[in-house]
């Protein structure tokens, strides 16, 4: 019978134990931290691969010449635009520029809200350029011999897709990639039947056999795939977890068979009825796994939004992308499927043996 | 009409199995409001089984037990359990507290299945520290108390609800003579207060006290 006396004397027997539940509150909040820290970062990158992908059209062609990517032109755009359900053929402009002093490549980008003098950079980029002294300007080297020179006008967090990326407006990443005033790097296909969208990546290689079509579905696959959490490094990081969890479990059922025996022994003796005892292991464990799951839910926000995951940063970006920032993320549905899988299963470990021992009659379990 | 009714009470463990054991063989007895019955009987005679039946703890074999009129011997468990913990008191010889706990949590325990007022609480509280005599000690924890003491504790405990049946099994087993003496004294009270009393017991110390009504001897699990 749940009222204000049975639910003070639940928490007074377990603080009795305050030990034992500290201890299965810290090592359930430990798993709950590391697993959903691993989900947060792998969805929030996930997330921010899907919104760029949504900005695309439903299907992105890429021109190849002898197995190397090859510009695009307006006559292409003509045809593709004759192809029956084709609402749309946009060409987008981008590529790679060669920071010799660096070795290595930026993206570059097109944001048609610059000017011709202006660019904006992400936080890796411009720690980068900072070490070489460009901390207001850039300058960009065209071959053979001129040097085109752009103001930084804003540095933007690095996320998955900005990190390694200079925003310019058209024109300009023309004249950075070297492509002419109808070259395109690859085209946006706007399909508005989401249905077509298959039929239309089949047609197209048949018009065009040195194409490569992407349509969105496939690319979205690709990016799931790449952060798929049971893969790899992840699949250990769960399978400890998971064997630390079965641990605890373990622990928890020999304690109910062990020490508890006796005490819902006794509470049954004084007039405690089987749902009485449900009750009060109920509260009991309740209070310990979802206050351990909401702290370590809280933690794991901030280890990862805040703090940006150090340590287990390296496992998803390495040890190159240290500016990336991970877009924060409310996934509801993941949340209640850890819970689900740690607090469900927790609450039954105790709930289960419990109840064995209190259908027991009451004289046996005495002795 | 009899307190308690106990009418062709049999208790058989593994019944029909080669290890078949009958702890109580035909059980016929009845306890009348306010009597004070101590049953006397040797190790394994079945006396802690018959107290068992009495308040509910297990279910007869066969027969059956009448509290107030009502079969107890085979009431689901939800009313088992609130006649255990309204009508019940029971003294335990290892006097089963919950370790950890202070004096007044054990006492109290028993309280907390119904929605009494705080100032109910404390004050039933109160009286059953009182006439257990642990007043003074209700906010020790039992694990540093002495023998005696801890089943003073039980005693409290047993009385808090204010039941109308105490039950005690080998209460004075692991206490001291003094104790033992005391634990006769809270006896008499019980007799004060009207309370049917049933002492499971092979101390001698009960024997030929003038206040107590009835001594019920039991061997082999019938009565003598």
């Amino acid at each position: 019978m749940l009222n204000k006396n049975f639910l003070n004397f639940s928490v007074k027997l377990l603080l009795k134990e305050k030990g034992d539940y500290l201890f299965s509150f810290i090592i359930f909040g430990f798993i709950i931290f590391i697993v959903t820290s691993v989900l947060l970062i792998s969805e929030s990158i996930k997330r921010d691969l899907l919104v760029a992908l949504q900005n695309e059209g439903q299907i992105i062609v890429k021109n190849t010449k002898g197995g190397r990517y090859y510009p695009l032109n307006d006559n292409h755009i003509d045809s593709l635009l004759q192809v029956s359900g084709v609402d749309d053929v946009i060409g987008k402009v981008d590529g790679y520029y060669n920071f010799a002093q660096d070795r290595r490549f930026f993206k570059i980008a097109v944001d048609d809200d610059l000017n011709d003098t202006s660019m904006v950079v992400s936080k890796d980029i411009y720690k980068i350029l900072k070490d070489f002294k460009y901390e207001k300007e850039f300058n960009f080297l065209i071959p053979p011999k001129n040097k085109l020179t752009l103001q930084i006008k804003d540095v933007i967090d690095s996320t998955i897709i900005s990190n390694n990326t200079i925003f310019v407006n058209e024109y300009i990443a023309r004249q950075i990639l070297q492509m002419e005033e109808d070259e395109y790097s690859y085209l946006d296909i706007v399909v508005p039947n989401s249905d077509e969208i298959e039929n239309i990546a089949l047609i197209i290689p048949r018009i065009f056999p040195n194409f490569l079509v992407l349509p969105n579905y496939e690319i979205e696959a690709d990016y799931d795939h790449l952060y798929y959490y049971k893969g790899g490094i992840f699949m250990i990081l769960y399978i400890v977890a998971l064997i630390s969890f079965f641990i605890l479990l373990k622990n928890q059922i020999s304690s109910v068979y062990g020490s508890k025996r006796k005490e819902i022994a006794i509470l049954r003796s004084i007039g405690f009825s089987i749902k009485d005892i449900i009750s009060l292991k109920f509260i009991q464990n309740f209070l310990v796994t979802v206050g351990a799951y909401f702290t370590a839910l809280m933690l794991s926000y901030a280890y990862v939004f805040v703090f940006n995951a150090p340590l287990l940063r390296n496992i998803f970006l390495g040890e190159i992308e240290k500016e990336v920032v991970f877009t924060p993320i409310f996934d509801l549905k993941m949340l209640v499927l850890i819970f689900i899988f740690t607090v469900v299963p927790y609450l039954a470990s105790i709930l289960i043996p419990s109840w064995r021992l209190a259908i027991e009659d009451v004289s046996e379990a005495m002795k | 009409m009899s307190k308690i009714v106990i009418e062709n009470l049999y208790k058989i463990y593994n019944e029909g199995k080669d290890s078949e054991f009958k702890a109580l063989k035909n059980i016929n007895l009845n306890i009348e409001d306010g009597e004070i019955v101590i049953i006397k009987g040797v190790s394994g005679s079945g006396k802690s089984t018959l107290l068992s039946l009495m308040a509910a703890f297990s279910k007869p074999s066969r027969g059956r037990v009448l509290v107030d009129g009502e079969n107890i011997s085979k009431l689901p468990d939800i009313f088992a359990s609130k006649f255990r913990n309204e009508k019940v008191g029971f003294i335990f010889q290892s006097f089963n507290l919950i370790d950890g706990l202070s004096v007044e949590e054990n006492v109290v325990a028993p309280l907390v299945l119904c929605s009494s007022s705080q100032s109910e609480l404390d004050s039933k509280l109160k009286n059953a520290l009182k006439l257990a005599n642990i007043e003074h000690k209700k906010e020790q924890n039992v694990v540093d108390l002495s023998g005696g003491e801890k089943q003073r504790c039980a005693i409290a405990r047993a009385l808090v609800n204010d039941p109308s049946i105490i039950l005690a099994d080998e209460p004075t087993a692991n206490l001291d003579r003094e104790n033992s003496l005391k634990f006769i004294e809270i006896l008499k009270t019980f007799k004060k207060l009207n309370k049917v009393v049933v002492v499971a017991t092979h101390d001698t110390i009960f024997d030929n006290l003038e206040f107590i009504d009835r001594y019920v001897s039991i061997a082999n699990g019938e009565i003598e």
